[in-house]
């Protein structure tokens, strides 16, 4: 019995399913900080589960689909409150997920989704028009005319609000990092009558994406968080270099944003306004430019008329920037190493900033503020 | 000899244990909800679900999709979670789900 006692302890210690408690925002639920090499051997384990479920999947089920082939696989990982590591399960989506493709369609990615694809140098008419065409198809699921031009109005001067937000986002194009585009969903739940006593109802989305270029116009009102947020991350990605020599190479840093009252682009956590996601895309041939930080002021923001104003040091700011990679580095480095017949193509890891300043892995039903993006 | 046993089942232990895996997600009231399950009942699942759903699904929307303009490009099998409200703490399992893309054809 005594024997079968430690066969078990020594068993469960070999698999911490926590992650360490210095990678979350707030380590004070986590109970059982084992550390990062009593981790590794779990996310080592994780990783082995989904190779054998991938390579058992392909030999038992591909043969007689005809010209259908595996294109791919996806998993989406959380993490819970309290640290726990596992397959995230979230209402609609799948913890795991296998595709097919037609033969002649394999590389077919998720990515294949319709995009609205804006620019900043776009006038507003041209906006107008062009999410009045593109919204048509969404919009005939509402079940009246009214609610139709109703939902188009709004769409339309939401918009327009981030397009004037982004026209004001000054480009340096000395810099290793500059914001190249910003992404907004627009979202729609209907419900409608099918036929008889029938309905037909879900939830439908447009993806919209701005190209940010650079606008010849000097009125529009300068959108001061980006041009620091740009400044920051370039600073910090020049005190830790992505890892990039062992199969994955760092491709975009992202923001999570939002409009504020006043029309300017804010971080996510300001309540209220369309929440957006900006990219910075990596400009390899300008990696010798030193960044320059041009003033300290810190981030501030206020979550609510009932809440105090809430201020950021840029300095802590970059810190948490530079944590955020060393994480991410560590996903890559782990991910590099394994052998097996199926391996990871592309990966992303979800970062939430507290209102405080820190940051940490995004938890469960949390929102991601910043977004790490590799690519082999 | 008792050294050897201890050996031993440290040894199986190590070699034969699932590995517990976690599903997190959220149930209704956004509240979080741990899933706790094995490895091994994981990828029987999956494989499971996979043998017997996709080839009479693949098959399905084929045909439905025949004389449509829009074509099947793509199909997606997955695993999640499902909660059930009940008396007592939610009951969870594994539950299947599709993704389905369509291309207009030419």
């Amino acid at each position: 019995m005594k024997n079968i006692l430690i066969a078990f302890l020594f068993s469960s210690s070999l698999f911490a399913s926590q992650v360490p408690s210095s990678w979350m925002v707030e380590s004070s639920n986590q109970k059982n900080d084992q550390g990062l090499a009593s981790f590794e051997k779990y996310f080592e384990s994780v990783m082995s589960v989904q190779e054998e479920m991938l390579e058992s999947s392909e030999s038992s089920i591909e043969k007689g689909l005809g010209d259908w082939k595996i294109s791919g696989y996806k998993t989406d990982l959380a993490v819970s409150k309290s640290g726990l590591f596992g397959f995230s399960a979230l209402q609609g989506t799948s913890t795991v997920e296998l595709s097919w493709a037609k033969a002649k369609n394999k590389n077919l990615e998720d990515s294949e989704e319709q995009v609205l694809e804006l620019s900043t140098d776009m006038s507003n008419d041209q906006i107008v028009q062009t999410i009045s065409q593109s919204s048509e198809f969404l919009l005939q699921r509402l079940e009246s005319d009214k609610k139709r031009r109703k939902q188009k109005e709004l769409w339309t001067e939401k918009v327009l609000t981030i397009h004037e937000a982004l026209q004001g986002i000054a480009l340096d194009h000395q810099q290793k990092f500059t914001p190249s585009k910003f992404r907004v969903d627009l979202t729609l739940s209907y419900s409608a009558p099918l036929f008889g006593l029938t309905k037909l109802s879900g939830d439908a989305r447009l993806r919209l994406e701005w190209k940010i270029v650079q606008n010849s116009s000097k009125s529009k009102r300068e959108q001061k968080l980006i041009n620091n947020l740009v400044e920051d991350i370039n600073v910090a990605m020049s005190k830790i270099t992505p890892v990039t020599n062992q199969g994955y190479k760092f491709d975009q840093f992202a923001v999570a944003l939002g409009l504020n009252k006043k029309s300017l682009l804010s971080f996510s956590k300001v309540k209220g306004g369309v929440n957006g996601v900006l990219f910075f895309k990596v400009n390899k041939e300008k990696s010798e430019v030193v960044p320059v930080i041009s003033n300290d002021e810190d981030y501030s923001w206020v979550e609510d008329e009932s809440k105090e104003r809430t201020a950021v040091k840029r300095d802590r700011f970059r810190q948490g920037l530079v944590k955020t990679v060393g994480i991410g580095n560590w996903f890559s480095e782990k991910l590099s190493r394994r052998q097996a017949l199926w391996s990871v193509n592309k990966f992303k890891v979800n970062f939430t900033m507290s209102y405080s300043g820190l940051f940490g892995l995004s938890t469960t039903g949390g929102s991601g503020e910043i977004e790490l993006y590799y690519s082999k | 000899m008792k050294k050897f046993f201890i050996l031993s089942c440290l040894s199986l232990s190590v070699a034969t244990s699932a590995t517990t895996i976690h599903l997190i997600g959220l149930d209704n009231d956004g509240q979080e909800v741990v899933y706790q399950t094995d490895s091994e009942i994981l990828k029987k699942e999956f494989l499971l679900v996979n043998e017997q759903k996709n080839k009479t699904a693949l098959a399905a929307l084929e045909q439905v999709t025949e004389k449509s303009q829009f074509k099947l490009t793509k199909f997606s099998l997955g695993l999640g979670l499902e909660g059930e409200a009940g008396i007592g703490p939610w009951n969870l399992g594994l539950a299947l789900k599709h993704r389905i893309f369509f291309a207009k054809g030419k």
